[in-house]
């Protein structure tokens, strides 16, 4: 056992280690006491020890830089200087008699003066005791500092964890991608869940340029890929959804309407039902070519002249279409409809969100590429298929057939723009991050904003994937909604590296640093592992 | 107005300095025979391992508990060797912790010192028990005087430094080894002399150079200037640069003080000199011996220092919060006897009112 130093002093929470001369501690370093039980402690801070006082080190160096230090050094450097390691017990592990392991969280101090060793895959064995590999959650490998603890994989409960919402937090640039890359890339084969990734930068299926999903050798019967562009790679469907999906609470915190626009949309779909939207514009479009010619209407459209006669103000049906308009990418010239984007009033794109329903609900990854969309229209689609399956899965919930259905997860980047703080309706997702536990349905929100997000709905995110933020106030806004007490890493947490992060959820029993590989290497593994698999093909077999 | 004070006080003092006139050594006591300087007594070396162990000793002793009948004190002694500029671990315990008690002997003239280890395998290291007359601790003739019980506390770290002093001397040290002991070598208690001439035995029956270095001295010139000041100013006068030693300073003829005075200054750019005193100095040469503690005192924790002294001190030193900590043990076991609570009550009052 490496000796790399020993307890001084400290309180709870708040441990002092003093170094042992020529080893590193690092911050966020894990450390460990005992062989069984087992203290796990983390590195949170690092400073000078000295037996030297501040005043007699001043003179020291000044001796040293004034030029009248020839002939003086420390006699015994090692004792006199050396770094003193402030740390947390995170766990406390206990293995019985039978081999079952009990973690916990440390409620005393471990013994005075013991002495500290680094801390090696076997220590954290009580990780995986008892887990259910099928419904695993692929994370990363366990970090301890710096250093990656490659053997030691670290997973989390999926259907716990993703009903209970994830959220995945760090400035530009720190992984937050290539980290849902590489928790999708684990999950392909699984199916106890189905995912939606609303991709707005279309970086997780994959391309000739950048590997994604597609290269998963499961990705033929798991990966579902929608993408509105006629470009896009082969095995992908081009995205069309029929306006006839789209029903007015669709709109419910994706566009500001008013309360006068909501009544009108209401009354409209009221009166043509699936076809309201394609009303709205072919109505108005026919209006503008007859405005001259039919004096009985005065140019306004059937639409306006059936909603002023429920009183709806004039002008009001002219700002919630122009709204609408926005949202769904038609628009109409000159009496004619223009779709600019993936919404059609033609007779396509009909079964669209039942099929990707379908999908989810047979446990595929369904990834839309809305990197051509308006953010409207991108959330817009994201509101259409969760409330479907929000529909859907309450009538399970009341059928009592809900058990047997898989997890459904919404992948969200960008996730204030849905989840912010709102002062309209509530939106689907604000829904689904408030109750959607209950109906196996679960968020997995990407930010680099946190504190954007209302304190409510960061409480309701109960697994919090933290990489590397140099902004106080972010990190701050997470900590303080975290499921551990993370008020001492938040130093740590500011000096994250790319792919470094760490895990503070409900389901965990301390925050647990991780390292995601980087994606293209676990592409790599993946496939070097398949090529090692015997080839299943057999002369005269039958496919 | 504070400031105008100090400045006054600063020219006063500088006024003095500058009309420095070292004088001679000035010895109150009729034993020393004061030897005027002269500049061509300083002597140049340079810092040198001889390949001598280098051991040092310190004491530290803290009152814990105390009434006016009985003080309970704690004390450590501590020894650090180093050779060749790294530290020896010495075959005897590098520390020897102990309760001492304090309580008024059956004649009532003495205090009474009974040594408690707080490991028995320990014991064998400290003096026995011994009674010390009180009129030891204090200079009034006064019968009534008080004298301080806490005061004899001393005495027993004293002895206690002499004594396993002699026993290092004779178990760990050899032939032209040096010993350092924190303070310089004449001493003053009762019973003190006792402990050592042994020590001194042990060192000559082994070869050992036995020392002590004092951190701070009393010592003054006729002029009334610190004695280690005015050798200081001298050099400095007389540009004697680098690392230097003096002697002689007196004819020493007290019995109790068995050693030559010196006042040296180990390190060039070190503002200090010290004095320094060697019991047997004949048996080496004594620039040497300079040499090697010269050596020792190059750590920049307080360079023209010895180093050894300053890891002996710090291996002794019994420190306020160790103190607390003590205190609250022995007086929640003392204040379950009848008679002890009362007794520490009649000391205690002021700590409560200075809490109020
Ligand atoms: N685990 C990792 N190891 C090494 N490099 C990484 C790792 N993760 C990400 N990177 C590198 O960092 C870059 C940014 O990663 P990524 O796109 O995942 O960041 P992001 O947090 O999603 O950024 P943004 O906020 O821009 O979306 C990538 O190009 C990748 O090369
Ligand atoms: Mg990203």
């Amino acid at each position: 056992m490496e000796i790399c130093g020993q307890i001084v002093s400290g309180e709870h929470g708040e441990i002092f280690i003093r170094q042992k001369s020529g080893e590193t501690l690092e911050i966020g370093e894990m450390l460990a006491v005992g062989e069984n039980p087992i203290s796990i402690m983390m590195v949170y801070d690092l400073t000078y020890g000295s037996q030297l006082s501040q005043g007699n080190l001043e003179l020291a160096s000044g001796m040293h830089i004034e030029g009248m230090g020839a002939g003086l050094s420390f006699m015994e450097e090692n004792l006199q200087n050396y770094v003193i390691a402030k740390v947390k017990a995170v766990a406390y592990v206990k293995k019985n008699v039978n081999g079952k392991y009990e973690a916990s969280i440390p409620k005393s101090l471990p013994q005075f003066f013991s002495k500290v060793r680094k801390v090696t895959s076997a220590d954290f064995e009580f990780l995986s005791d008892g887990k259910n590999a099928e419904h695993s959650l692929y994370l990363g490998c366990l970090r301890s500092g710096s250093s990656r603890l490659k053997d030691m994989e670290i997973t989390i409960d999926g259907p716990d964890a993703l009903t209970h919402h994830i959220l995945i937090t760090a400035t530009t640039g720190r992984g937050k991608s290539n980290l849902v890359k590489a928790m999708l890339w684990k999950l392909l084969d699984k199916e106890y869940c189905g995912i939606l990734v609303l991709d707005p930068h279309d970086e997780y299926f994959g391309n000739s340029a950048a590997p994604g999903m597609r290269d998963h050798p499961k990705a033929k019967e798991n990966v579902v890929y929608y993408s509105p562009s006629a470009s896009a790679p082969k095995g992908s469907i081009t995205l069309r959804i029929n306006t006839k999906s789209v029903k007015p609470w669709h709109f419910n915190g994706v566009v500001n309407i008013t309360d006068a626009q909501s009544q009108a949309m209401h009354l409209i779909y009221q009166r043509y039902r699936d076809d309201w939207i394609r009303k709205m514009f072919e109505e108005s479009a026919e209006a503008a070519s007859l405005a001259f010619s039919d004096e009985r209407t005065g140019g306004k459209s059937g639409i306006e002249a059936y909603l002023e006669s429920r009183g709806v103000m004039e002008g009001t049906f002219a700002a919630l279409k122009r709204k609408i308009s926005v949202a769904l990418d038609i628009f109409e010239e000159g009496g004619k409809i223009i779709e600019k984007g993936v919404f059609t009033t033609k007779e396509t794109g009909i079964g669209a969100a039942d099929d990707i329903l379908a999908a989810l609900e047979s446990g595929k990854k369904v990834i839309i590429d809305t990197s051509r969309l308006s953010s409207y229209a991108e959330i817009l689609v994201g509101s259409i298929i969760a409330n479907k399956v929000f529909e859907k899965y309450a009538e399970y919930k009341s059928a009592g057939t809900l058990d047997g259905k898989p997890v459904v997860s919404i992948v969200l980047e960008e996730a204030p723009r849905v989840l912010g703080a709102s002062d309209g309706e509530i939106n689907v997702f604000g829904r689904i991050a408030r109750e959607g536990r209950k109906f196996k349905i679960g968020l997995i929100g990407i930010t680099q904003l946190a504190s954007l997000i209302p304190r409510e709905v960061l409480a309701n995110m109960n697994t919090k994937i933290i990489l590397g933020n140099e902004m106080e106030a972010e990190r701050r806004a997470i900590i303080e909604s975290a499921a551990q007490d993370l008020s001492t890493e938040s130093k740590m947490i500011a000096s994250l590296e790319k792919g470094e992060a760490l895990v503070s959820s409900i389901f965990t029993k301390f925050a647990i640093p991780i390292y995601t590989p980087l994606f293209n290497d676990i592409v790599k593994e993946t496939k070097a592992a398949e090529s090692k698999q015997p080839v299943r093909k057999y002369v005269g077999s039958d496919d | 107005m504070f400031d105008n004070c100090v400045s006054k006080i600063a020219d006063i003092l500088s006024s003095q300095s500058a009309s420095f006139e070292a004088g001679a050594p000035y010895f109150a006591d009729s034993h020393y025979k004061a030897i005027p300087f002269d500049v061509s007594n300083f002597r140049k070396f340079a810092p040198k391992r001889n390949g001598s162990t280098l051991c040092f000793v310190d004491g530290g002793n803290l009152d814990i508990v105390s009434a006016p009948n009985f003080s309970i004190q704690f004390l450590r002694i501590a020894s650090v060797a180093f050779k060749g500029g790294k530290r020896l671990p010495l075959s005897l315990p590098q520390r020897i912790e102990s309760i001492a008690l304090v309580t008024h002997a059956s004649d009532l003239r003495k205090f009474k010192v009974q040594y408690f280890p707080l490991d028995d395998g320990q014991r064998q290291y400290l003096p026995q028990d011994f009674e010390i007359s009180k009129s030891s601790f204090s200079n009034s003739q006064d019968e009534l005087a008080q004298h301080p019980i806490s005061a004899a506390g001393g005495a027993a770290r004293k002895f206690a430094e002499w004594n396993y002093g002699a026993r290092i001397i004779r178990e760990c040290l050899d032939k032209g080894d040096i010993f350092v002991r924190d303070g310089a070598l004449q001493v003053g208690l009762e019973g003190e002399e006792k402990f050592a001439t042994d020590a001194y035995a042990a060192a000559n029956d082994k070869g050992v150079i036995f020392s002590g270095f004092a951190k701070t001295s009393t010592l003054v010139t006729t002029t009334g200037f610190p004695l280690t000041a005015s050798v200081q100013m001298l050099a400095n006068k007389h540009n004697v640069g680098g690392a230097w030693y003096y002697a002689p300073l007196a004819e020493n003829q007290n019995p109790r003080h068995l050693g030559d005075i010196f006042v040296g200054k180990f390190f060039e750019h070190s503002p200090y000199a010290f004095r320094f005193e060697i019991h047997n100095g004949a048996g080496r040469e004594v620039g040497a011996i300079f040499e090697e503690i010269a050596d020792n005192s190059r750590d920049l924790s307080f360079p023209g220092y010895p180093y050894g002294l300053v890891v002996a001190d710090k291996l002794a030193r019994v420190e306020m919060g160790e103190r607390d900590a003590l205190q609250a043990r022995i007086k929640l076991q003392l204040s379950r006897v009848k008679g002890i609570r009362e007794c520490i009550a009649a000391t205690d009052a002021h700590k409560i009112i200075s809490g109020l």
